[in-house]
């Protein structure tokens, strides 16, 4: 039949027309739509993106040996540089480590202080050598360079030399512990080398030598086991120097497993995270309620989004029979009126989807930006998920859905009884 | 005969009635649940080109008669045959497109969509057999005197103007009949004096006969023929049937 085309347009010119008279109605449920598939794109694909985020074995690192405790401590502690240490082990496990035919590379780890509320973790220029560490290595910016053995020297990362203002030749105070409680040290560190941005938890580090930083002032340290303060200018025996931990990269997996047998089931000293991925995962298994009550909550708001639409158009049904008998009046068949009325649950429902993909834009740039600042870690905002596609099609489809009501009604209506009521 | 559809060519029909209604029953819903008789006519005729007026005092089924003759209420019994069309066996669906090509209507107030311009709401019944003919729509305008106003949101033009929008509509498809009820029932004296006259002129130039349902008795006097409802209807009066059912 012809001019089906035409109807179509006519249909839709009366739905937008009829939503921009009650703007402020419509702009509402368009918002509401718009924050439920918002909040629903969020929850689903954020989530997803920070597990595989945080899950993402970082910095080449196979696994973690710590003291003993809880695996996900050491990883939170080390990798993400969140959390307080689990405690301390005896440097000879470090050597033993290093020496270890298992292990391809070990390199040390000893955090307790702090500088502007950024960590300062002791470790080796290992930690900067492709050669122990290929990829996961940290790569310095031309103009720098690696701190020297034992000196007051600092290598940082791109998140402190920009927040923190320690650029290249500045020097800084650290303090012992973090937060309130931390006491300033007085001896002074200078920045020799500022870190390429990695979008991982190193940004937000300070690196110095670990021996330099057991002999701060005010360190005691008890790796034999009794408590040893560090004399100004004079090396520190081997057998009294400690670490919070050794981050290893292994020769290949079966290492891993008879490392896991050695350290964590037969010994009792110390406890192995290994492998690394795999404690973090858990910790996203474990909070998979809290995921489920975030969906759940998101779902809900889409419901009350889809029955705004409904009830939105059904409330203005009444005051317009007059408008839709007139229309049949003058040839429009009851499919045509129930479509102006569905239309409108269309357009409702785009528009929101339209926003709904800006909230989420929105939702996703304010916690990108919390979890970046307080984890270092990137989310990619352009990181594709199937809800990104799925989501704003539900939304339209559900916003038609809801119009069905209304419709409905509209097309039952009568012609004759409207047109003879005043 | 075949229904008339939408962008079918004018409808073919012997002789020169244009409406003819034999034995037609209608009712309409009584609350809470029963029917009540409104209309019982033996017969009644229009003809071509004719220009029928419909007096009748106050629900006696004056508006009921043009529904019907409008396609937009079924009958109970009896033949409605409209342009040489038996609208009695049509579908409601085959009456919409019926409509759309063969009838125009005016109403006594609130004829124009508000959300669309005055040309919008002429082109109304050519959009919905699939034209656009924006021209022929102007032209109608301009014909009842409201160029000016084309543009203007039909919400924002007065009641008089309405009413001469909705005489243009009536006529922009090239009906073959032009249903109107108290089209000037609103008005003042002169605005109904304009109306009347752009309804007369429009209908004939387009060929289009005319049923109108007036109180005004002058208004009747212009047309080519009168109607008392009491005549036609054996259901008479307002409260009408009460003790028929
Ligand atoms: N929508 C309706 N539902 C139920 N009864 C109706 C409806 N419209 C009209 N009626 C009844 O049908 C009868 C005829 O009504 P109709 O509107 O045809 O009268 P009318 O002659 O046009 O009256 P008026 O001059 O007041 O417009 C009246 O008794 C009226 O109460
Ligand atoms: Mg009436």
């Amino acid at each position: 039949m012809t001019g089906r085309g035409d109807r179509i347009a006519l249909m839709a010119t009366l739905a937008w027309r009829s939503l921009r008279r009650r703007a402020l109605s419509s702009a509402v449920t368009v918002i509401a739509v718009g924050v439920a598939s918002g909040l629903v794109l969020a929850v689903w694909s954020i989530q997803d993106q920070a597990r595989r985020a945080f899950t993402a074995t970082p910095g080449g690192f196979d696994a973690v040996l710590g003291a003993r405790g809880s695996q996900l401590q050491l990883v939170l502690n080390t990798v993400f540089h969140l959390d307080t240490s689990p405690g301390n082990i005896p440097w000879t496990m470090y050597e033993r480590m290093r020496n270890d035919p298992r292990v391809a590379a070990a390199i040390p780890y000893a955090v307790g202080d702090s500088y502007a509320s950024y960590r300062i973790v002791g470790t080796s220029s290992e930690l900067f050598s492709r050669a122990s560490l290929g990829d996961g290595a940290l790569v310095i910016e031309p103009g720098g360079r690696v701190f020297g053995p034992a000196a007051r020297e600092a290598v940082v990362g791109s998140m402190v030399a920009r927040r923190a203002s320690l650029g290249l030749g500045t020097t800084f105070e650290p303090r012992h512990g973090f937060g309130a409680d931390a006491t300033q040290h007085h001896e002074s560190f200078s920045v020799v080398g500022v870190l390429k941005a990695t979008g991982r938890p190193a940004d937000r580090v300070i690196w110095v030598p670990v021996d330099a930083m057991l002999a701060l002032e005010g360190h005691v340290i008890r790796g034999a086991g009794v408590e040893y303060v560090p004399r100004p200018g004079a090396a520190i025996p081997i057998e009294h120097k400690e670490l919070s931990a050794v981050m290893l990269r292994l020769c290949d997996p079966n290492a891993g497993f008879s490392l896991d047998d050695e350290i964590n089931r037969r010994g009792r000293t110390a406890t192995l995270a290994w492998p690394i991925g795999t404690s973090v995962a858990e910790v996203f298994q474990k909070l998979g309620w809290l995921g489920e009550i975030l969906r759940v909550v998101a779902l809900l708001t889409v419901l009350v989004a889809v029955a705004s639409v409904l009830a939105g158009i059904h409330n203005t049904l009444e005051a317009r029979s007059r408008e839709f008998a007139l229309l049949r009046s003058v040839g429009a068949s009851r499919g045509i009126v129930s479509g102006v009325v569905a239309g409108e649950a269309f357009l409702l429902g785009s528009f929101g989807a339209v926003v709904g993909v800006a909230v989420y834009a929105a939702i996703f740039a304010v916690s990108a930006a919390a979890v970046h600042a307080r984890a270092g870690v990137i989310l990619d905002p352009f990181a594709y998920h199937p809800v990104l596609l799925l989501g704003p099609v539900i939304t339209v489809l559900a916003a038609l859905l809801a119009g069905v009501v209304p419709a409905v009604a509209a097309y039952r209506s009568d012609v004759s009884t409207a047109l003879t009521r005043s | 005969m075949r229904p008339v559809g939408a962008g079918s060519p004018a409808p073919q029909f012997p002789g020169d009635v244009i409406v003819e209604m034999r034995g037609v029953r209608a009712s309409r819903p009584r609350p809470p649940d029963g029917r009540r008789p409104v209309l019982d006519l033996p017969l009644f005729q229009v003809q071509r080109g004719e220009r029928v007026a419909v007096l009748g005092p106050s629900g006696c089924g004056k508006t009921t008669l043009l529904h019907v003759v409008a396609g937009l209420l079924g009958v109970d019994t009896g033949s409605v045959r409209v342009a040489g069309c038996e609208l009695s066996g049509l579908t409601e669906a085959a009456r919409d497109r019926f409509r759309a090509s063969a009838i125009g209507v005016v109403f006594q107030s609130f004829n124009l969509l508000p959300t669309l311009t005055a040309e919008e709401n002429v082109l109304l019944p050519l959009r919905l057999c699939g034209h656009r003919d924006s021209a022929r729509a102007r032209h109608l305008l301009k014909r009842v005197g409201l160029t000016q106003e084309a543009r203007a949101p039909s919400s924002h033009l007065s009641a008089g103007q309405q009413q001469r929008v909705a005489v243009a509509r009536a006529v922009v498809h090239e009906p073959m009949l032009v249903v109107a009820d108290e089209p000037t029932g609103n008005l003042d004296r002169a605005s109904a004096r304009a109306v009347t006259d752009l309804l007369l002129e429009v209908c004939e130039e387009a060929g289009a006969s005319l049923l109108l349902v007036t109180h005004d008795r002058d208004l009747a006097a212009r047309l080519d023929r009168t109607v008392m409802m009491a005549d036609i209807n054996r259901v008479g009066g307002s409260g009408a049937g009460e003790n028929a059912s």
